[in-house]
């Protein structure tokens, strides 16, 4: 702890120059010829003391004693890359892997897309990125048989992270639902899989309790109770989350209040008023927001069928003593489903009603979604199907 | 008698010497994103208090209007897809919305274009506010901005109703913050500037949709700008207020529109109210011989 | 040109922002005229030597400039800096010049009032009260001097602003405001003065009358779109109560105002009320015309529709 840097200068009172923490961050040569100079790449960090950074990753964004992230360079005068517009991590790298923009030979696959390649000239990398790969590693490099690691790398290898060198569509191991990708309907969908019979994705982690109910989707009965679609997103207004931002009062006041947007249309199928409020029902709970009615939002036509869809942004929630704003949380309606491989809850899709008015409270609020429940006969068991049957077999 | 401010460079008309080269924004509302980056780092820091926290329901625009504690603002407007050809729009490729191929008959109109504008105020050639201000706390400043200096408005109220955009307005509270009861507005960082810094919100604007610079400059860069939009088929894009002829011998703050001015609350054809004065003063004067001659008259036929 | 019906605003909210001001105002532009028009009266009376009717008006004025005074310093944001409004003098602002009108008035007319109030105390102030009745006819001389550009300003004061029915009545604002500070001073010496010396009162009073009244008419005609706004919410009762109690007044007076003490005092009363509704009712329509974005969005829409159709012609 007593070797850590804390003498930032300080900025009007006890507020440290941001500046400073970024250089500090960035890294920089302690002894040596070059002591007190910043950091050029992470390549520089040595183990042996003389030099210290405070993440690797950033380790450039200062190089050359200039806040590289602070650049803005316009497009017009610069590659179609722009990689003097501000910086990105690592290295000032733009895409991951750009290695693959080129064929095996080292040559682009499309010279109007031409974005990093072999200068067989110079005998090293090139292009409008940093190129994400040993630089002067040919294209034709082969190892030597049983070689292991990097080193076991082909020139035509580009996804060096990988084992063998190589993205793969055909996964024949590590993914659980391998080996190909195919398209699943959401855990909670108004409509049937127009791919293929299977609904949803077989493999997926499930919670089934009864604070975590799931709303049938075809061609189970009772799908027609929830029958729009609520997504999520996050605000522009919002500063990562609702903890950060309904307590700052520059922000709270942009976006003050818990709203859904809704189109045109389904605020006249619903009685919605621009403005008013709304209850929102899914198989977990009811919700309340303000009605935003907007063209943005349009009705999906799928299967012939008309879909409405309700959008719910993020990071509002009540209590935390102190807030300046709040309001209902998008989550409390969202369940709880993981992707089998990454365990990611699905949040983006779900089934719901919505209805004019505020929510009930208090006791009356669990009775209200338990006749929703009722309605659609709702289970534990409901929607956790792995294999979905047989058509006409449901 | 000084009457409305006529020469090219207000700074130097004002008595302003040395002046260095008269300073502004270009607003760009073609690349804004309405991020609101700009209303927010205004805030920050200038030290303004939260404005109010009442969901408006115009589109993402919960701030409204400028005013005492809101010097940027953002207005968002959407707008449904109107058959192009005629009175119709080009969209930008950036904010064009696409409509579902699939859709019913009534697809076409389903799509909208998102219009956005960082709103300020417009450091006017000819500034009714500071005309009209009785105790002078209005000022222009060497950089041809206009300033309210706090420590001398009284919060006599006149510039409000002066300004022609509506962008002056006295601040009525929230009970113990800086200023209240006195006219506030845009200072063009005054405070920023003078340390040759740029205004907090052209440096926190992310496309930089608002670029500050000399005036001059801006105007050229703004002509490029609009005739590259045209050329690529934007044939709605428009500059607003960079006209030196128009009614307010242009503003230090102008902007380039994708509509009309007032789809985005400005007036279409502002004009400083002080450039009638003179006739104003000619009625009044006119107007009090009349009362003083009748009052003369009415004791005539006065017996003692 | 008919107005076009449809316009296009911002989710319908102002362009101009409406003026801050209470009924401080309107209140002040009503105290300032009567106390002009007061000031008028007296030098007449005291040059005719009509002291009823020059006790009254100065009084009258000397009330009228004080609780206008106070009305403004009032209206402040911040009233404890009402000084500095002597920090500088403008042209281009009509209240600095205002200001200046009535630093020079104020004290005037205080002096000439002051002098009948000291004259109607039951003991004789020895040295005061001496200086007091010398220096009141200089004093009221040079404060009926002022008067009229006291009376007139406020037309420009309004009139100098984006407040569209203001600006818009700018050829007509400063005849109205002399006209009604006449008929408001006329009327309040009607009520407290004998028949017999109020005779220059009566007089001044249907003189005010007329003016403004006719101008009123032809303010109509200058407004065009935003005339309506004379016609809606709080300004149409104020301004039809206006032309009742004026036109009422000056008929009153003219038909019984020399002959019956009774009718006297209704008339001035009439004609005292229809000022004060004028001032209201113009300020209030004021503030209606800024609050509405039609009445600034349509005019100037149809001037810059008008300039490109003549660009297209000449091209």
């Amino acid at each position: 702890m007593r070797r850590l840097a804390w003498d930032y200068p300080l900025l009007g009172g006890d507020e440290p120059d941001a500046e400073a923490v970024l250089r500090e961050i960035n890294g920089r040569h302690l002894s040596g010829e070059k002591a007190g100079r910043m950091l050029n790449s992470f390549g520089e960090m040595q183990a042996d003391g003389s030099t210290a950074g405070g993440c690797w990753i950033y380790t450039g964004v200062y190089s050359d004693g200039v806040n590289q992230s602070a650049r803005r360079k316009p497009g017009s005068e610069q590659s179609w890359v722009a990689p003097e517009w501000a910086w990105a991590w690592p290295m000032n790298r733009r895409i991951l892997y750009n290695r693959a923009s080129a064929d095996p030979a080292g040559n682009p696959w499309s010279a109007r897309k031409a974005y990093v390649w072999w200068d067989e000239a110079a005998g090293k990398w090139t292009g409008h990125d940093v190129p994400d790969f040993p630089v002067n590693k040919p294209p034709s490099f082969r190892p030597a048989p049983g070689t292991g690691g990097p080193d076991g790398l082909a020139g035509d290898d580009p996804f060096i992270m990988q084992a063998d060198g190589k993205g793969w569509l055909y996964a024949p191991s590590g993914l659980l639902d391998g080996p190909l990708p195919v398209h699943y309907e959401p855990v909670e969908s108004p409509v049937r899989n127009a791919l293929h019979p299977q609904q949803a994705n077989p493999t997926r982690e499930m919670f089934p309790r009864n604070e975590n109910l799931t709303s049938p989707s075809p061609p189970q009965p009772g799908a027609d109770v929830f029958p729009y679609i609520v997504t999520t997103y996050r605000l522009t207004e919002h500063h990562t989350a609702g903890g950060m931002s309904r307590w700052s009062p520059y922000l709270a006041e942009l976006q003050p209040e818990f709203f859904c947007e809704v189109s045109p249309e389904l605020a006249a199928e619903r009685s919605l008023e621009h403005l008013g409020w709304a209850t929102i029902v899914s198989a977990r709970t009811a919700i309340e927001a303000r009605v935003l009615v907007t063209d943005r939002i349009t009705p999906l036509i799928v299967g012939g069928r008309t879909i409405h869809q309700i959008g719910l942004p993020y990071h509002w929630g009540v209590g935390g003593g102190g807030a300046i704003v709040s309001g209902d949380s998008a989550n409390d309606v969202m369940g709880v489903a993981l992707d089998a491989n990454v365990h990611i809850q699905e949040s983006k899709a779900a089934s719901c009603d919505i209805q004019p008015g505020r929510r009930p409270t208090g006791a009356a609020l669990p009775r209200y979604v338990e006749a929703y429940r009722r309605r659609a006969g709702l289970s534990i068991e409901t929607g956790t199907t792995r294999v979905t049957p047989p058509e006409g077999r449901a | 008698m000084q009457r409305w401010s006529s020469a090219p460079d207000p700074a130097t008309d004002t008595g302003w010497r040395d002046t260095p080269a008269r300073k502004g924004f270009f607003t760009d509302s073609s690349i804004c994103i309405g991020c609101k980056a700009c209303e927010v780092a205004c805030k920050e820091w200038n030290g303004i208090p939260e404005d109010g926290l009442e969901m408006l329901g115009m589109s993402y625009d919960n701030t409204g209007a400028l005013g005492a504690s809101t010097w940027r603002h953002v207005a968002f407007i959407e707008q449904p897809r109107r058959p192009t050809g005629g009175g119709g729009f080009t969209p930008l490729p950036m904010v064009a919305a696409t409509s579902d191929q699939n859709s019913p008959a009534s697809a076409a109109e389903t799509g909208i274009r998102w219009l956005m504008s960082s709103d300020v105020c417009k450091h006017c050639t000819h500034a009714a506010c500071l005309d009209v201000c009785p105790t002078g706390s209005l000022m222009r400043t060497e950089f041809g901005t206009v300033v309210v200096q706090d420590d001398i408005c009284n919060g006599c109220g006149y510039c409000i109703p002066a300004c022609p955009f509506g962008v002056i307005d006295r601040r009525d509270g929230p009970a113990g913050a800086r200023n209240v009861g006195i006219a506030q507005k845009c200072t063009l960082c005054y405070d920023r500037l003078g340390e040759g810094m740029t205004p907090a919100c052209a440096q926190a604007c992310p496309t930089k949709s608002i670029l500050y610079g000399d005036l001059e400059e801006l105007r050229i860069t703004a002509q490029h700008r609009v005739e590259e939009l045209h050329t690529a088929g934007v044939a709605d894009a428009r500059l607003y207020l960079a006209d030196p002829n128009d009614g307010i011998g242009g503003a230090g703050a102008f902007f380039l529109l994708l509509d009309d001015p007032e789809v985005y609350g400005l007036p279409p054809d502002p004009v400083v109210t002080t450039r009638d004065l003179p006739a104003m003063w000619r009625t009044a004067a006119i107007a009090g011989a009349i009362l003083l001659a009748g009052a003369a008259a009415a004791f005539v036929r006065a017996r003692p | 040109m008919v107005p076009q019906a449809t316009f296009t605003s911002y989710y319908g909210r102002p362009v101009v922002k409406a003026s801050p001001w209470k009924s401080d105002i309107p209140a002040y532009l009503f105290l300032g005229g009567l106390a002009a028009g007061s000031s008028l009266l007296a030098a007449g009376a005291d040059l005719r030597n009509l002291p009823e009717l020059r006790r009254v008006a100065r009084i009258a004025a000397l009330a009228g400039v004080a609780a206008g005074g106070a009305a403004l310093i009032h209206d402040l944001g911040r009233p404890a800096r009402f000084l500095n409004m002597l920090r500088t003098a403008k042209p281009t602002s009509p209240m600095s010049m205002g200001t200046w009108i009535l630093t020079a008035y104020g004290p005037m007319a205080s002096l000439a009032g002051a002098s009948e109030l000291a004259g109607l105390l039951p003991w004789k102030l020895p040295i005061a009260g001496r200086l007091l009745s010398l220096g009141a006819r200089p004093a009221g001389l040079v404060a009926a001097l002022l008067a009229p550009a006291l009376a007139s300003y406020t037309g420009v004061l309004l009139s100098d602003t984006a407040t569209p029915a203001w600006h818009g009545a700018r050829r007509e604002l400063p005849y109205i405001f002399v006209g009604s500070a006449a008929a408001a001073a006329g009327g309040l010496a009607m009520c407290c003065a004998g028949l017999e010396q109020a005779a220059p009162a009566r007089r001044m009073a249907v003189g005010g009358a007329v003016v403004a009244l006719a101008m009123e008419q032809r303010m109509e005609q200058s407004l065009g779109l935003s005339a309506e706004t004379l016609h809606s919410g709080k300004a149409r009762t104020l301004m039809a109560a206006n032309r009742a109690l004026t036109a009422g007044g000056a008929v009153g007076t003219i038909a019984l105002g020399g002959r019956n003490r009774v009718a006297a005092r209704a008339a001035g009363a009439a004609l005292l009320a229809g000022s004060v509704c004028a001032r209201f009712a113009i300020f209030e329509a004021g503030q209606l015309s800024a609050r509405d974005p039609r009445y600034t969005v349509i005019p100037q829409r149809e001037r810059v529709d008008r300039t490109t159709a003549l660009d297209a012609g000449r091209s």
